[in-house]
């Protein structure tokens, strides 16, 4: 490309030295103020607009007596642009182009100005100019997942219902535009004009997936698409088997879980509680019934239900934990277990189980 | 026939006799205009009023991607949008100014057939010279304080380095 350039180049030289040969010849054509100029630029004058040029002129005393003439080429991979421009005396020879990346591609962009000057005094003079910029599409950095827990965040065991997300326009002037390109009543975004934007959760995506596209523009010119995943608590695993041990006469059973989210991993502590259908006796009993509750939180993964009950006097009476343990069902209840909050009932749902109590136990079925 | 023949030979000649004494290496020799010389602010009007012509041409065809194409021809100089409004008008006054004296140099040259004599080509450079010296101060005076050192940082640090020259003697 370079050897093809530079031949080309020595060619123009050689015509532009017959076309800018001069008419009629003067005795002088520059001083101590004549200076041969050229520039030349790639411009991002907006995001999606890169500006090449390359000029020829001259300045000083004598600039009347002056042809410039200007060769461009312009290349992004390979050639994309490529001009010639002279001027009359005096005057300024342009070669310019107006590209749109998002059409052309981004990449390098690089000008090679090929600049020639010829006077009245019979003078040829050139130079050679190259000026590149390398034009990139914006991007999105941050997390790309965030939490639905029914509405609510959980700050105090980590869990944010909203994520922010920053956009790096590379260099572009404008102000990044934000869009969720793809499943967008899935996640809200606190602004649509600005370099930083939280990503709040409104519904959950459809399982361990990347269902949420966002981009962002600058002028036109788009990012990749930023895969983003709304991840909730999904269902409890039991880690253990249940623990029942004496409670003066009674029982203390403690039922063990992890919560895993919609990915298959683990959660470390998080806000939960329960709730209760309607009792239903499986026996004529009159034992006292739980009051639903929650919890802010528990140490590392684990967590467990634990009840008890210690009623020598009730009927029937309760039992230490026998070996084996009684299948005498006193009662039941259906049970709802939400995550994201210690708040009866709010949060998300991850289990619904029977809750059964037994003479010497309890169990979730 | 043979007459061009034996010019385009002679010039062909001259051509490759003159090339190599002529050959400019820009990265031995780069000089770049002074910071707020007239031969800087003559390039930068240039520059100015193609910009405002492109951002006129946005706005003419979508006002709304318009805006959004001045805000950021805006942000690349560093200008608050009247300033660029303003700086776009003198580069066309100015620039106006100089294409009539390059024509009425022309015009002068064409009916003669003959190069200006130097010394009017002197007083057209002067003339050239301070055409763009009072743009330069119109310029000042219409723009904001602000504006005018941001845009006069921007011409110095960067701008300037996007023009190379040499000097001939």
């Amino acid at each position: 490309m370079a050897r093809r350039r530079s031949l080309l180049r020595l060619i123009c030289a050689i015509v532009g030295t017959v076309l800018l040969a001069p008419t009629v010849s003067v005795g002088q054509c520059s001083d101590g103020s004549t200076a041969l100029w050229a520039s030349r630029n790639v411009v991002r004058q907006a995001g999606n607009q890169v500006w090449e040029y390359a000029q020829s002129w001259v300045e000083g005393n004598y600039y009347l007596y002056w042809i410039p003439r200007v060769t461009g080429t312009v290349t992004l991979n390979g050639q994309i642009h490529y001009g010639t421009n002279t001027a009359g005396y005096g005057g300024i020879a342009t070669t310019q182009w107006y590209d749109a990346p998002s059409s052309v591609g981004v990449g390098l962009y690089t000008i090679y100005g090929f600049h020639e000057y010829g006077s009245d005094c019979g003078q040829y003079q050139y130079q050679n100019t190259v000026a590149s910029l390398l034009v990139e599409r914006p991007t999105i950095s941050g997390p790309n997942a965030t939490w639905w827990l029914g509405g609510g965040s959980d700050p105090a065991n980590g869990y944010y219902n909203g994520a922010t997300l920053t956009a790096d326009p590379k260099g572009a002037p404008e102000t990044p535009y934000w869009s969720v390109t793809a499943n967008p009543s899935k996640v809200s975004l606190s602004c649509s004009v600005c370099t930083n934007s939280v990503v709040a959760s409104a519904q959950p995506s459809a399982g361990c997936q990347w269902d949420v596209a966002i981009k962002i523009s600058v002028g036109g010119l788009d990012s990749n698409l930023f895969n983003f995943q709304v991840n909730q608590p999904s269902y409890l695993v039991s880690s253990r088997q249940p623990v029942d041990t004496a409670q003066g006469g009674g029982w203390y059973s403690k039922i063990y879980y992890n919560t895993k989210d919609m990915c298959n991993n683990y959660m470390s502590s998080i806000a939960l509680n329960e709730s209760f259908g309607g009792w239903v006796n499986d026996q004529a009993n009159n034992w006292s019934r739980p009051t639903a509750g929650g919890a802010s939180g528990f140490t590392d993964y684990e967590w467990f239900d634990g009840i008890w009950l210690d009623c020598a006097t009730c009927t029937p009476p309760t039992m230490n934990p026998q070996t084996p343990l009684s299948a005498s069902a006193v009662d039941h209840v259906s049970q709802s277990w939400r995550m994201g909050s210690a708040v009866v009932g709010s949060g998300v749902l991850v289990q619904t189980n029977v809750f059964q109590r037994y003479l010497d136990h309890a169990r979730h079925q | 026939m043979p007459r061009n023949l034996i010019l385009t030979a002679l010039l062909f000649c001259c051509a490759v006799a003159v090339c190599p004494a002529a050959q400019q290496d820009p990265d031995k020799s780069v000089m770049h205009p002074a910071a707020n010389s007239v031969e800087l602010y003559a390039a930068f009007f240039q520059f100015q009023e193609a910009l405002s012509r492109e951002v006129s041409k946005r706005l003419e065809t979508d006002g709304i991607a318009g805006e959004g194409f001045k805000n950021a021809a805006c942000v690349l100089l560093g200008l608050e949008a009247d300033d660029f409004s303003t700086a776009g008008e003198v580069a066309r006054e100015v620039n106006e100014q100089l294409r009539a004296l390059r024509d009425e140099a022309a015009t002068l040259r064409s009916s003669a057939g003959k190069p200006l004599d130097p010394a009017k080509a002197i007083s057209y450079a002067n003339r050239r010279r301070e055409a763009v010296s009072d743009a330069v101060r119109r310029l000042e005076r219409r723009l904001s304080k602000q504006g005018w050192a941001r845009l006069q940082s921007y011409l110095n640090d960067t701008f300037r380095m996007t023009i190379v020259g040499v000097k001939v003697r």
